[in-house]
């Protein structure tokens, strides 16, 4: 018998799958329930195309367009690393070393801002995880109104004479300290608005609770009805399938 | 072969400590790059770049301003949840849904938690979840599985995070639960009787005298008989002296006695292996989708159990592999509560010495061994009860076996233990005992019927033990 060739040994890698022996069922999954949901990898994609967008704002030329679909890839597989401020950092210094205009940084702008927001929801979560349409929402406004506060500070800086006359950067720091001002008022209203006040009462602990504090008095949380891990409940009638703490 | 499937309490471990609020690194990453962005432009006299590092500067203050003030609590509790259950064509055997809950107490400022959820045998569950409305929020978690017994599931890994994660606390673990998994019950027609009654009250007709109701023969009434039971119609019959008017002898109607049956369940604990051969050594987890040998034998002892409780019989438990007290016969729905409670913590435990002698059962009982017989044991208890006088069934609960995945070495091992299997089994319905296979014909020595109709054969009265 010959030995096969390294084309026949290529070809048996790439085609040569075993069709005859059965593979292995997937492990069955544990179930999360949580409201509408999209899967993660969806929104690393949205987070890659991103960066691929801010490279076709920012350049024509095939490598470079080349450099930032490889950040959008690596943005798309690798949300929680590096990869993010590196494609952060490139958008800027590309931006920098051009003299684009006006409407090519309102894009940059818009598209670094969402890639960040994204990366930020997802990094840490496995590609097939199960990201809440509301956990998407959540800091969805003050992210707008900062892109929409960013966006007017590059139509002033635009319209405003050029970059010899120092009224632009007087703008800009007058609407810096005006927004850390209203932030700070924001702040100071929720917190008097808090008031000290009794805090919400804590769920009922339970033998997994991880938090040190002493209970209080709350009630029971769960909407299941079951009984709580501490067995403070007798179990029902027998069902089939129950799940009910032994040592309780 | 054994395959311990359930590790040490782990949920006892004392709580952790609540986790701390930290800074992000990215987030502070991202706020560095805005900064240095807006250095950038003033450095450089372009407003335009200065504005692209405007959102993360600004936005990082934001995160800062509205950061959560105290720590998130959180708990994991056990739920109920029968939906999802399913029957797996396999093996017949019934799958069913665990579910836990998670209960979350953020702290103001929290938005979104990352939750990591896993268990032995499955594949992880990940989820973002928002956590920023008022008030707690609990999430349902939960999964299929075909195990029965004590299994810790449902551990819980949880990040907090604020806007953006500038701030997040965390990881968190919770769990895992210890949850018991109970055996279902599979409906059954008509189950053995042992050879002889005892007691003289039960659901079954004796063969002795007594007070029943099944007619047992007339007869001339004699000292003990009670008034009640005269027959005064054959007594008019066959004493009446029409001359005299006299009655002569009196006659009764006497009744068969009622008794009831005492069933001894042995399951096998000492021996857990799944339907995957390559996972009897112990190397590697048999899948939690599909029963294993220990898993039938929980459901078959559950399901003769309920079935003779119902009927008004006795019934005790014991169990092969450890050295406890048996569950004693007796009836009523404790006693299937009790049966069932032992049934769920029955386990392979550590590796128990050979058995000289076969547990002591109550005479004429009816001695039902679940076993894989893949070794000599439970085979040579079965015998001994045997040659005791006892009716003994023998209750197979090997599940398919598959040996597609082995190689020729484990092949040949296999075909050797197979062979035995085989012979021992042999053996033991030549000598009498009643072989009954649980889900039909695990490796080619079982039986094309259903163990429901091999019940319901071994259950007629004339049934003759086949020897060949």
């Amino acid at each position: 018998m010959s030995t096969p060739g390294p084309l026949s040994s290529i070809r048996e890698w790439m085609f040569g799958w075993d069709v005859n022996t059965p593979r292995e069922r997937p492990l069955p999954p544990v179930e999360i329930d949580v409201g509408r949901w999209v899967p993660a990898w969806a929104v690393r994609v949205v987070a890659g195309l991103a960066v691929l967008a801010a490279g076709v704002l920012l350049t024509a030329d095939p490598t470079q367009l080349a450099l930032a679909a490889a950040l959008g890839v690596g943005v798309a597989i690798g949300p929680q690393g590096a990869i993010p401020m590196i494609a952060l950092v490139a958008g800027i210094i590309a931006f920098a070393v051009r003299e684009p205009s006006p409407a090519v940084g309102a894009g940059l702008l818009l598209c670094l801002h969402g890639m960040h927001y994204l990366t930020r929801r997802v990094s840490g979560l496995s590609p097939r995880a199960r990201v809440e349409l509301a956990a998407l929402r959540r800091g969805l406004v003050p992210a707008l109104v900062l892109q929409g506060f960013a966006q007017l500070v590059g139509v002033v800086v635009w319209i405003l004479p050029g970059p010899a006359s120092p009224f632009p950067w007087l703008a800009v720091l007058a609407l810096i300290a005006i927004t850390i001002l209203v932030l700070v008022g924001v702040r100071a209203l929720r917190a008097a608005e808090a008031g000290p006040g009794p805090r919400r009462m804590p769920a009922k602990p339970s033998r997994g609770t991880t938090d040190s504090t002493p209970p209080g008095p709350g009630g029971d949380r769960t909407s299941s009805g079951a009984p709580p891990q501490d067995g403070g409940e007798p179990p029902a009638a027998r069902p089939t399938w129950r799940s009910v703490d032994p040592d309780a | 072969m054994s395959t311990a499937d359930i590790p040490g309490r782990t949920g006892e471990r004392p709580p952790p400590a609540a986790a701390p609020w930290r800074p992000g690194v990215q987030s502070i990453a991202a706020a560095v790059i805005g900064v240095a962005a807006l250095t950038l432009g003033v450095i450089g006299s372009r407003p335009d770049v200065a504005v692209l590092g405007l959102p993360f500067v600004l936005g990082f203050a934001w995160a800062w301003f509205t950061r959560p003030a105290s720590t998130s609590r959180q708990a994991l509790r056990q739920a109920t949840d029968r939906r999802g259950a399913g029957t797996d064509a396999a093996s017949d055997s019934l799958i069913g849904t665990v579910a836990g809950d998670l209960v979350l107490d953020p702290a103001p400022g929290a938005e979104v938690l990352r939750v990591r959820v896993t268990s032995a045998g499955h594949r992880e569950g990940q989820a973002l979840i928002d956590v920023g409305g008022a008030g707690t929020r609990t999430v349902r978690m939960h999964l299929d599985t075909a195990r029965t017994g004590v299994q810790p599931m449902f551990r819980t890994d949880l990040v907090w995070s604020s806007y953006d994660q500038t701030l997040v606390a965390g990881p968190s673990r919770l769990g895992p639960l210890r949850v018991t998994v109970y055996p279902t019950a599979v409906p059954l027609r008509r189950l053995p009787m042992p050879r002889r009654l005892q007691g003289l009250t039960g659901p079954h007709t004796s063969r002795r005298v007594g007070d029943g109701t099944d007619l047992h023969d007339v007869n001339l009434f004699t000292p003990g008989d009670r008034l009640r039971r005269i027959d005064w119609r054959v007594t008019a019959r066959r004493s009446l002296d029409v001359t005299t008017g006299r009655l002569g002898e009196l006659y009764v109607r006497r009744t068969f006695a009622t008794a009831d049956a005492t069933i001894m369940l042995v399951v096998d604990s000492r021996d857990n292996v799944g339907p995957d051969v390559d996972t009897w050594g112990g190397g590697k987890q048999a899948r939690v989708d599909e029963p294993t040998s220990l898993d039938l034998a929980r459901e078959a002892a559950m399901s003769l159990a309920k079935r003779y409780i119902d009927g008004g019989d006795r019934v005790g438990l014991d169990d092969l592999g450890l050295r406890r007290r048996p569950v004693a016969p007796a009836g009523g729905r404790k006693q299937l509560d009790r049966i069932t409670q032992r049934l769920a913590t029955i386990a392979p435990e550590g590796s128990p010495t050979a058995r000289e002698r076969a547990p002591q059962v109550p005479s004429s009982a009816l001695v039902v061994i679940f076993s894989t017989f893949l070794d000599d044991e439970a085979a040579r208890m079965a015998h001994q009860w045997h040659a005791q006088a006892h009716r003994v069934i023998a209750v197979d609960v090997l599940p398919e076996v598959r040996d597609h995945h082995l190689d020729s070495y484990q092949q040949t091992a296999y075909a050797l233990v197979r062979l035995e299997r085989g012979i021992r089994l042999e053996r033991l319905r030549r000598t009498g005992v009643e072989v009954v296979h649980w889900v039909g014909d695990p490796d080619g020595h079982g039986s094309s019927t259903s163990a429901d109709i091999d019940l319901l054969v071994l259950s007629r009265p004339g049934h003759r033990v086949r020897t060949r």
